[in-house]
């Protein structure tokens, strides 16, 4: 039975535009499956116990790639897409193996780093990346059909390919390893493991899929320009793993859809949006530090106390 | 010669900023293991308290100052007690929770002060002739003002009693706690003390900003590359990447443009975390 429970809402999602073609729902929903993918592909550096605020720009070296070789060299989206997600693990394999022997807030912060000099790059070398206004009419993929569902089923396809290899890579030997990681790196190490090895692994895993959509969203929308890859669009991808509750598969799942369909429903109110958001995650880690999955864990606290007084 | 003068006193000016900013991270970093994302809301707010005593109230600016800065130390004692306290020492938890402050903060701000850029009258208007160049009198009471408040926070740090506790924490918290140190009162005091110095920061510069709600986005950045850059926790490695980011801005500002000033310090962000990960100068106890 419960092995069946993913099959309801993928139906739902496969039978969707049979009822409705509104654009706009699937223009959200399409977001949703971006924002799912990517908050769950940086999940994957977090099995290894690093936190990482360069998502954003992976992504945005997948889609530079991808969108350049289309506009300038003339080269066909889907073989854009494929070379786009490779620029993305080289990068990601470059930085992986400089980088990964820093753990937390000095990751963070190379991340950080790494996102802005980006982000700085895209906007000054105008010859490859149009400069600060982007580039614009990137070509649509080839041999879909016009409209936007053809798009609403290639992103449930590559959704569906995302969660798929993800979930398959955490239930193998290679995700247990990466679990050993987190826990211990040093007593990973004492039995022999790579640790370096295997964290580079999951940098190159989380970059594959951060290039993939990167390159998905550029033949989407046909504009990309520095603003859609800063540290802050990162940001926000953490908070999707982070609401959603990073300790289970389904968190960023959960998290990025919730936050993506919200975000849309409180878009006409303008920056009261960014408040609304901002109180949630405050509260969510203030009062619910596992995310939203573990919502029934919380609530059947008997003596859960809020405002107790903090003991250090 | 006049050319170069300028140079030094536009990266002493930023480095002043950058570092009082630095410096009231590094404190919230040191004692409680949280980066304080938040801290340049901080920063914006006290501007902007600063526009609405000043400007929109008439007062004058060194009492409209005092009123702002009082008002982000109550601030700081709210936030200190309703949010970080209970997560001390939870490094992710507290990361993202500041970063959902600055986006309650920011969008308050957005919603209430509109996006009209504002600004706050000079205070001491005209320039000073020197070796023939002309020095704003602005920029002057900025570079002695912020080298006030930098010793300041030195001296308290190192000579008084609560500054001592402050190290003692810092140290090896268990310790203070068995020494009869009060950790709520020392939290609460160093979040007074990052709050004012940022503040501090704020209403000194204010006259030379065009203020929005997005201006205290670029002290905080700068002041996260000043601290890993110096070693964090360390005051004087702060100090040293605070005059190395300063002046590499002015120097590469000047002669190429802003966008690459902040590349540079980027790369070097990237190039001291892998190579040399404490920073330059580390904190040693």
């Amino acid at each position: 039975m419960a092995r069946a429970l993913p099959f309801v809402p993928a139906a739902f999602l496969l039978g969707l535009p049979l009822f409705t073609a509104d654009p706009y729902w699937l223009h959200v929903l399409i977001m949703s499956a971006l924002n799912v993918s990517l908050a769950l592909s940086l999940r994957v550096l977090w099995n290894v116990g690093v936190l990482s605020c360069g998502h954003a720009a992976l992504m945005g070296v997948g889609a530079y790639t991808s969108a350049f070789l289309a506009t300038s060299v003339g080269v066909s989206p889907w073989l854009g897409a494929l070379t786009g997600s490779g620029a993305t693990i080289a990068v990601a394999v470059g930085l992986g193996y400089l980088s990964l022997r820093l753990r937390g807030i000095y990751f963070v912060l190379v991340t950080f780093a790494f996102n802005e000099v980006f982000f700085l790059v895209v906007n000054r070398w105008r010859d490859v990346t149009g400069g600060p206004s982007g580039l614009v009419g990137i070509p649509r993929f080839p041999g879909l059909p016009p409209g936007r569902v053809s798009y609403y089923y290639l992103a449930l396809g590559l959704l569906a390919l995302t969660v798929g290899v993800l979930h398959r890579i955490e239930r193998s030997r290679i995700g247990v390893i990466w679990f050993a990681i987190r826990d211990s790196d040093l007593r990973a190490q004492c039995v022999g493991i790579n640790v370096v090895f295997y964290r580079v692994l999951a940098f190159a895993v989380s970059a594959i899929f951060a290039g993939a959509w990167g390159a998905f969203y550029a033949h989407y929308v046909t504009v990309i320009a520095p603003s859609d890859f800063t540290v802050w669009q990162s940001v926000y991808v953490q908070l999707y793993m982070i609401v959603g509750g990073a300790a289970a598969f389904a968190g960023p799942i959960i998290g990025g859809s919730v936050l993506t369909i919200a975000t849309e429903l409180l878009r006409a109110t303008g920056p009261l949006v960014s408040v609304i958001y901002g109180a949630l995650l405050t509260l969510v880690m203030l009062f619910l530090p596992g995310g939203f999955v573990s919502l029934h864990t919380a609530l059947a606290r008997v003596r859960w106390r809020p405002f107790s007084r903090s003991t250090a | 010669m006049a050319f170069y003068l300028q140079i030094a006193v536009n990266g002493a000016v930023i480095s002043c900023l950058y570092v009082l900013v630095a410096l009231g991270l590094n404190l919230i970093l040191g004692i409680m293991h949280i980066v304080n994302f938040a801290q340049g809301t901080i920063f914006m707010l006290a501007a902007l308290t600063l526009f609405v005593f000043n400007v929109s109230l008439g007062l004058n600016y060194i009492l409209a100052s005092l009123l702002s800065v009082m008002a982000i130390a109550v601030l700081g004692v709210v936030m200190e007690r309703l949010f970080f306290r209970r997560l001390r020492g939870q490094f992710l938890p507290s990361l993202v929770m500041s970063l959902g402050l600055l986006l309650v903060i920011e969008g308050v701000a957005w919603l209430n002060f509109g996006i009209v850029s504002q600004a706050v009258p000079p205070v001491f208007p005209g320039v000073v002739q020197f070796l023939g160049a002309s020095v704003s009198k602005e920029r002057l009471v900025i570079i002695a003002g912020g080298l006030v408040l930098i010793a300041g926070l030195f001296l308290f740090i190192r000579y008084t009693r609560a500054g001592k506790a402050i190290r003692a924490v810092e140290q090896d918290p268990e310790g203070a706690v068995l020494q009869g140190i009060d950790l709520d009162d020392v939290t609460r005091l160093v979040f007074i003390v990052s709050f004012v110095l940022t503040a501090l920061a704020a209403v000194l510069v204010a006259p030379t900003l065009a203020l929005d709600p997005s201006i205290g986005e670029t002290p905080l950045l700068k002041g996260l590359v000043i601290i890993v850059l110096g070693g964090m926790g360390s005051v004087t490695g702060t100090l040293l990447g605070g005059l190395i980011i300063g002046f590499t801005e002015s120097i590469v500002g000047t002669f190429y443009d802003p966008v690459a000033a902040s590349l540079v310090s980027g790369v070097f962000l990237m190039a001291i975390l892998i190579f040399r990960p404490s920073g330059l100068l580390p904190y040693r106890m």
